[in-house]
């Protein structure tokens, strides 16, 4: 063998490696072409397949949403997942006593027994599609198997979860599920805000504000935007508390954006020179929706601020607001003296012509 | 060291070459595959509650427009369409010398708006801004040629929303592609970019601006280019994603959040490859600052782009590719080998420069020594077999698993028989069409050293809209 440089780099060795490479790519690229086919062939195959399923299946369940037939026929096992997708893509589909069909028509199938051992499949795709089936089946045996999918569960899972056990008893769900709801800051705040407004459990605002006591900062928009949500009667009080604790200036956004109350402005007024312009943002916003006559000099000063939002909420606040004619407008608008303010009420003055 | 014992030495380099940079594309490939299983177990449950209703973030979607009056009505109507409860169309005439402002001017109904324009980015002077009467949702900005940067830039000064979606003018999106590419921003709130997947739209049945069936192109550049776009998108980007490591969303359809891009200082004028220099940049300097962030990849097949279908353009179009890559990468070296590079500094970085940028010329230069040598007699028939049997044995095997990997998930061609009319393709694509790629980037590497400029040509279209 002929070594060079004495490092054992050879001819031989080269083509002993080449020749081992050459049969691994090879022995792959076939592997993997044999798989595409194979996945193709058994898709087309599937397809049709399901598609006859469907084809029988289909009328039945349509038929089901005004009267559950008395006679099904025989629900063949490997289309059950299937049929279960059918089911649900026609119960989001529709609404009121139709429901109640359905939930009628999956009984007599049994496809609660599927979605129940669904719950501890390997797979999150069946996880997802069983916790789905009993909420929409408002399957109160599957209660603790829920909770305990929306306490320890990844995001997606989790949501799924807490909306099936509010379709099953909203209320039960608000109130067995609260320390969640206040934590799980990777649950979308719209989600649950749209199960809350369905609540009419009057006891959610104090347990709300009770939360708030315990929160961490980072749960405390949650709670700010609940509170919102369900116009609590206690929302000034809650966000003056968290107001009065040293808190993120998104926070401080977040809870003046809410402010509905007018007897609130001193809240408001705390944070007219505030650094951050986010929060100047919010302050022109808030000035806008609760301010008296008194606020219009601060709006006025707002609309030469060095910050282009704070400038254009500002006038948009002037423009807005009850009290001030469109008169009034012109006036503040020719008795500006920076070129910038004028501008930027000029665009407000445009953009509320155009509607 | 004999001329001999160069070519034995030469062959080892360039056999390890190749073994590294193939066993990097199966890594990834693997990454893919892990990736897109879990997704689709995410997003192919076709129940899943709408979780995110009332929850979407406003888009500003900025549309830069240069001598487009023939395309740009069609394209805006089709935009207009969109199934996305907020969003606003920002359409930038970038000193057009056609009449693209009059048609958009007369479609639209525009009259001009006394908008106080915010000025956080630098770009060419801007003429006029126009509000449209028919749509509120509709602004044009008139300004100066500045090229596609400058005009995103501008765009991005008068976007409202939070986001704002750079689209090429002649993309093709999807009824849902908004829908889709916000999703990375709903569910990780530190996402900073997304980009979606691109594929080829030559062949394809459009009708009323959107792709009503995908079929494959008989044109073959154009068919070749259906299988690069599956690597491209499929293993090159979706492979980096999960490791953050992203370094590229394409310039025909990306979502940024506009406060991170005015940050980092918007989109550079000066460069070629403006959407991949933005997207390094912004690793560079949010890493620099500490800041937690998120660069997502979004696989669902939500844009569409015609592709070229003849020699010159298509190769003016890959020197651009390359020179941009260069550009990006040149200019933001900071990031490669940094303490706080993380992966992307570490790994795709050092990939990129590595076997992306320079990749071509060993390439090339590893298949002409091989020529040379055999003709020489230095290197005998069985190694010269291997060596090319190898190189173009690789291609097809990633070729292979790009249609795998769209095998299991959006079997976009439903048409059977198109599965076999990948296969093919992704076999003969190895001979010649690749070597021809490679060529064009060494030609862009070439340019670059030399600093010439490279020609922009103009794209002939087909406008197969109905």
């Amino acid at each position: 063998m002929e070594y060079i440089l004495g490092y054992g780099i050879s001819t031989e060795t080269l083509l002993e490696l080449g020749k081992g490479l050459m049969k691994a790519v090879f022995i792959f690229t076939v592997l993997i072409f044999i798989q595409v086919v194979i996945k193709r062939a058994s898709l087309v195959y599937r397809n049709y397949r399901r598609q006859r399923f469907i084809n029988t299946w289909r009328p039945i369940l349509m038929e089901s949403v005004a009267v559950v037939p008395d006679k099904l026929p025989k629900l063949d096992k490997r289309f059950i997942y299937d049929f279960i997708n059918e089911w649900n893509t026609l119960y989001d589909k529709i609404g009121g006593t139709s429901h109640d069909n359905l939930i009628e028509l999956a009984k007599k199938t049994a496809i609660q027994r599927t979605a129940i051992k669904l719950l501890i499949a390997p797979n999150i795709k069946l996880q997802l599609i069983g916790v789905i089936t009993l909420g929409n089946m408002r399957n109160e045996g599957a209660w603790p198997f829920l909770v305990s999918i929306a306490k320890n569960s990844e995001t997606t899972l989790s949501m799924a979860a807490y909306r099936a056990l509010s379709q099953i008893n909203v209320d039960k769900a608000l109130v067995e599920l609260l320390p969640q709801l206040v934590s799980r800051i990777d649950w979308p705040a719209s989600m649950v805000a749209k199960i809350l407004k369905s609540t009419r459990n009057p006891k959610i605002c104090e347990l709300l504000q009770e939360a708030s006591y315990k929160a961490k900062e980072e749960e405390l928009p949650n709670i700010i935007r609940y509170v919102n949500v369900l116009k609590c009667s206690n929302a000034s009080q809650l966000y003056r508390q968290v107001l009065d604790k040293q808190v993120d200036d998104q926070i401080i956004s977040l809870c003046l954006r809410e402010l509905t109350d007018p007897t609130a402005i001193d809240l408001v007024h705390r944070y007219l020179d505030y650094p951050r312009w986010h929060v100047r943002v919010a302050v022109a916003h808030a000035l806008g929706s609760i301010g008296g006559p008194d606020d219009l000099e601060y709006l006025k000063k707002m609309l030469s601020d060095k910050q282009w939002w704070v400038r254009y909420r500002a006038a948009e606040a002037i423009v807005n607001l009850p009290f001030v004619t469109n008169e009034d407008v012109s006036k503040i608008r020719n008795d500006l003296q920076d070129e910038r303010a004028q501008l930027i009420i000029d665009q407000v003055i445009a953009e509320r012509d155009m509607e | 060291m004999s001329i001999s014992d160069y070519f034995v030495v030469s062959q080892w380099f360039f056999t390890l070459y190749f073994i590294a940079m193939h066993a990097g594309y199966l890594i990834l490939n693997f990454l893919s595959i892990i990736h897109i299983r879990k997704y689709m177990d995410h997003h192919s449950v076709t129940n899943l509650p709408s979780i995110y209703t009332g929850l979407e973030m406003p888009i500003s979607l900025l549309v830069p427009a240069y001598n487009e009056s023939i395309t740009i009505v069609d394209s805006i109507l089709a935009l207009l369409q969109l199934n996305y409860p907020d969003y606003e169309i920002v359409i930038i005439n970038d000193g057009s010398s056609d009449d693209t402002l009059e048609v958009l001017k007369e479609h639209f109904e525009l009259k001009a708006f006394p908008e106080s324009y915010y000025f956080r980015l630098p770009t060419k002077k801007i003429k006029k801004v126009y509000i449209s009467k028919k749509f509120p949702n509709i602004r044009v900005i008139d300004k100066d040629n500045g090229g596609k940067a400058d005009s995103l830039n501008a765009g991005i000064n008068i976007a409202r929303c939070p986001l704002f979606c750079a689209v090429d003018a002649d993309s093709i999106l999807q009824t849902n592609s908004l829908d889709r590419i916000v999703q990375p921003f709903l569910e990780d709130p530190r996402t900073v970019a997304a980009g979606g997947s691109v594929r080829i739209a030559n062949g394809c049945k459009i009708e009323r601006g959107f792709v009503t069936k995908a079929d494959l192109p008989n044109n073959i550049l154009a068919l070749f280019q259906v299988t690069e776009y599956l690597r491209a998108f499929l293993f090159g980007r979706l492979g980096w994603s999960p490791l953050n490591a992203l370094l590229i969303v394409s310039g025909a359809f990306g979502l940024f959040h506009k406060e991170t891009v005015v940050s980092v200082g918007g989109y550079k004028s000066n460069t070629i490859g403006e959407d991949m220099e933005l997207i390094v940049r912004m690793h560079r300097l949010l890493r620099k600052r500490k800041k937690p962030y998120r660069i997502k990849f979004v696989p669902d097949p939500i844009c569409w782009t015609e592709a070229p279908e003849d020699l010159k353009t298509l190769g003016n179009q890959r020197v651009r590719w390359q020179r941009g890559l260069s550009e990006s990468l040149m200019s933001n070296l900071g990031l490669m080998f940094n303490r706080n590079g993380g992966m992307v500094g570490w790994l795709a970085m050092p990939y990129m420069m590595f076997f992306e940028l320079i990749g071509p010329i060993i390439e090339l230069a590893g298949l002409i020594s091989v020529a040379i040598g055999f003709y020489l007699g230095y290197i005998s028939y069985e190694i010269a077999l291997i060596f090319f049997t190898i190189a173009i044995g690789f291609g097809i095997l990633l070729s292979l698993v790009a249609v795998l990997l769209e095998e299991m998930s959006f079997h976009i061609y439903t048409n059977p028989t198109y599965i076999f009319k990948l296969l093919i393709c992704a076999l003969i694509e190895n001979f010649g069409y690749r070597q021809l790629n490679s060529f064009w980037r060494m030609k862009a590497m070439f340019l670059e050293i030399t600093g010439r400029k490279s020609t922009w040509g103009s794209m002939k279209r087909k406008g197969n809209n109905t």
